[in-house]
């Protein structure tokens, strides 16, 4: 399915996560740690929204808040135009029906004492009411989808490999059709041939169904790979957003031109002294009144020490937030986009 | 490289074999007959996915195996001995001064309760215990700037929770360079670092093989890793060797089905493909392997005899060696 450019399906605005920390001999002086900062975006049906940062960026955190996980300090996530944190618990139920997940690691999030038909129709259990026969069948249908079959019905999760794992915890997010499933580095700790399995069976259950993805990863090729869109977030705050290609061949913000240059080569050929980006991400307790990326930009100056750049659509759909951003395109040679 | 000297290589691993027991039960051979050199000033890349004894290799090297582990067959020379042959007290010596190791996961590897300071002094002592205090201080105050590591006096005191995975990580290389060592084993040092960080990691390793003429085995899953720092590159499957070449013949010329499928399975940021080419399947059970190759299940191109002859390892040119008796040179190879 073709993403429609109007069709609009989750709006995130203004979203931000502060959790309280208590300072350290100071009771009553109280910290925050501003994981996710004043995010917007917006994930159109049936497309992949990929989203790109290192530990700490507060990737996973804006996972768990779409999910109505984690409550958010302020800002909406509107889904099929409505607010997911203003709704009555019967509207809340529905939404959690047609938004799902999947983790890193399928191991931690497959419960070992359930057997995989157990498993995949768990979520049918509690949503739906069907009869004995109509969840059997349907537990076939859906390990199947997945590239199982009926022999692993009964079996346990210590009983399959890691892949297979993933791919039991893919056909438990699809089982009540969502339109919605987040990913959250769902294929990072497979192994390479693996990884690829997946990667392919994703994009086949979204030809399929239309299904829309957030795809969050720290791996750049399984993220180009997979995505129509690419976010890129640093200390809490998304700092450029743009369509595949067009991050990849033109990126904007120095600190995506960082990224871009920090992923190994592909080919001993390419191997090339790179200008690596020195130093490690802010602390996400210190108060900045700038650019959260100052302090290793290359391109920084005395404004952005004082000044934060705003989040803006500089070109058609490519927005990013900087006074400085990069001005030479990328590399082409190395990285061309699927067009070039 | 600087071989200049001599031929007798750093590390010389032949034939090794490495079995896991559990009580009533059959051993399992996870490294099945692996042979290696590595010479000085060269970084030697193991790639593998999990299961293919990379790891234990290593383990077996650095003689670190778990309890159930031990070396049946072959032999480990290093500088030309037999180390395999040394008492248990002989080969602790040599850890630390001639051979260290670097994990993983660098927070399981450093003591939660020691300041960084103490615990590159620990490393320190243990090779140079003639020293002061106030030397030794010293000394480990150098190691972390060796490893650039920012503000080297003030994270000597911290604690390991209060540094990043990089920093961490940058330590974990410090108290392995403590002892001087010639030959660096690195197991997934990168792994479980971020982006930036891993690149920042696999520069500073090369930096020190290429000042220090430090030999490096690099063990890693990951073949865009493989083509930014090694030399030579060994790929192993179900706890063999089935191709080992140069960095750039294996990239350019891959001969075994297993090679060309990792390379086609994995994302690049260059390639232009709508889909990837997984290899299917999954890697075979070690204590129920299959006749014939191993790879065979999974191989596209396998025929009848490859179910039941066992392939050798054999050299197609000089450097290049592969386990396949339908390697792509010979130019017979369709797929199924």
């Amino acid at each position: 399915m073709k993403s429609d450019p109007k069709n609009v399906l989750l709006k995130v605005a203004g979203l931000k996560k502060h959790f309280p920390v208590q300072k350290k001999g100071n009771k009553k002086e109280q910290q925050v740690v501003k994981a996710v900062d004043g995010v917007s975006f917006h994930v159109r049906a049936g497309e992949t929204l990929g989203i790109v940062g290192e530990s700490g960026s507060g990737k996973s955190t804006v996972a768990k808040l779409i999910m109505q996980l984690l409550q958010p300090t302020e800002g909406e996530v509107v889904f099929q135009d409505k607010d997911i944190f203003n709704q009555t618990k019967k509207q809340r139920k529905q939404t959690q029906k047609r938004i799902q997940m999947v983790f890193q690691d399928p191991y931690a999030s497959l419960n070992p004492r359930m057997t995989a038909k157990q498993i995949v129709t768990e979520p049918l259990r509690i949503h739906e009411k069907m009869s004995k026969e109509d969840l059997d069948k349907r537990a076939l249908e859906l390990l199947e989808e997945v590239g199982l079959g009926k022999h692993h019905l009964n079996r346990y999760p210590h009983q399959f490999s890691g892949g297979q794992r993933q791919r039991l915890s893919i056909a438990r997010a699809i089982a009540l059709k969502p339109n919605l499933i987040v990913c959250d580095e769902a294929v990072s700790a497979l192994d390479v041939s693996i990884q690829a399995q997946i990667l392919n069976l994703l994009k086949q259950l979204q030809k399929n169904y239309g299904i829309a993805f957030i795809f969050i990863a720290h791996g750049l090729p399984a993220v180009k790979h997979i995505s129509d869109r690419i976010a890129i977030m640093y200390a809490g705050q998304i700092v450029e957003i743009a369509d595949r290609d067009v991050l990849f061949t033109n990126p904007k913000h120095p600190y995506t031109k960082a990224l871009l240059d920090a992923v190994p080569p592909s080919n001993p050929r390419h191997r090339k002294e790179k200008t690596l980006v020195k130093g490690e991400p802010p602390s996400l307790m210190s108060p900045t009144r700038g650019c959260p990326f100052v302090s290793r930009c290359p391109n920084a100056t005395e404004g952005c020490h004082t000044n934060a750049p705003e989040l803006l659509e500089h070109e058609v759909n490519h927005h990013y937030a900087c006074h400085h951003p990069v001005q030479a395109p990328n590399n082409l040679e190395n990285i061309g986009g699927r067009n070039s | 490289m600087t071989n200049n000297e001599q031929h007798t290589p750093l590390l010389s691993v032949d034939h090794l074999v490495t079995e896991f027991s559990a009580k009533g039960n059959k051993s399992i051979t996870v490294v099945d007959d692996v042979s290696f050199t590595v010479n000085p000033g060269e970084i030697v890349a193991i790639v593998g996915e999990s299961g293919s004894g990379k790891s234990i290799t290593s383990q077996s090297i650095m003689g670190l195996l778990k309890s159930g582990g031990s070396i049946t067959n072959g032999s480990i020379h290093y500088q030309g001995s037999n180390i395999l042959t040394l008492s248990k007290k002989e080969r602790r010596q040599l850890r630390g001064k001639e051979m260290s190791m670097i994990f993983q996961e660098p927070m399981s590897s450093l003591n939660p309760m020691l300041r960084i300071k103490s615990q590159i002094a620990e490393a320190l002592r243990i090779n140079q215990p003639s020293k002061s205090k106030r030397e030794t201080m010293d000394n480990a105050i150098d190691l972390l700037k060796q490893v650039e590591i920012p503000d080297a006096e003030a994270v000597a005191n911290r604690f390991p929770h209060q540094l990043s995975g990089g920093m961490r990580q940058r330590v974990m290389i410090a108290i392995a360079l403590a002892g001087d060592p010639k030959l660096l084993i690195a197991d997934e040092p990168t792994t479980a670092l971020d982006v930036t960080t891993q690149a920042q990691i696999l520069a500073l390793i090369k930096d020190l093989n290429k000042r220090n003429g430090t030999g490096v085995i690099f063990i890693t899953h990951d073949l865009s890793v493989v083509a930014d720092i090694a030399d030579r590159v060994l790929v192993m499957y179900a706890g063999k060797i089935v191709e080992s070449a140069t960095v750039y013949d294996l990239f350019e010329h891959p001969q075994h089905p297993y090679t060309i499928g990792l390379m086609k399975a994995m994302p690049t940021l260059d390639s232009q493909v709508e889909e990837l080419e997984p290899i299917s399947g999954n890697a075979p059970n070690l204590a129920n392997k299959p006749e014939g190759c191993a790879f065979y299940p999974r191989c596209p191109f396998a025929t009848e005899a490859c179910l039941t002859a066992v392939p050798e390892l054999r050299t197609l040119e000089k450097g290049h060696d592969v386990r396949c008796i339908h390697p792509v040179k010979e130019g017979v190879l369709h797929e199924k």
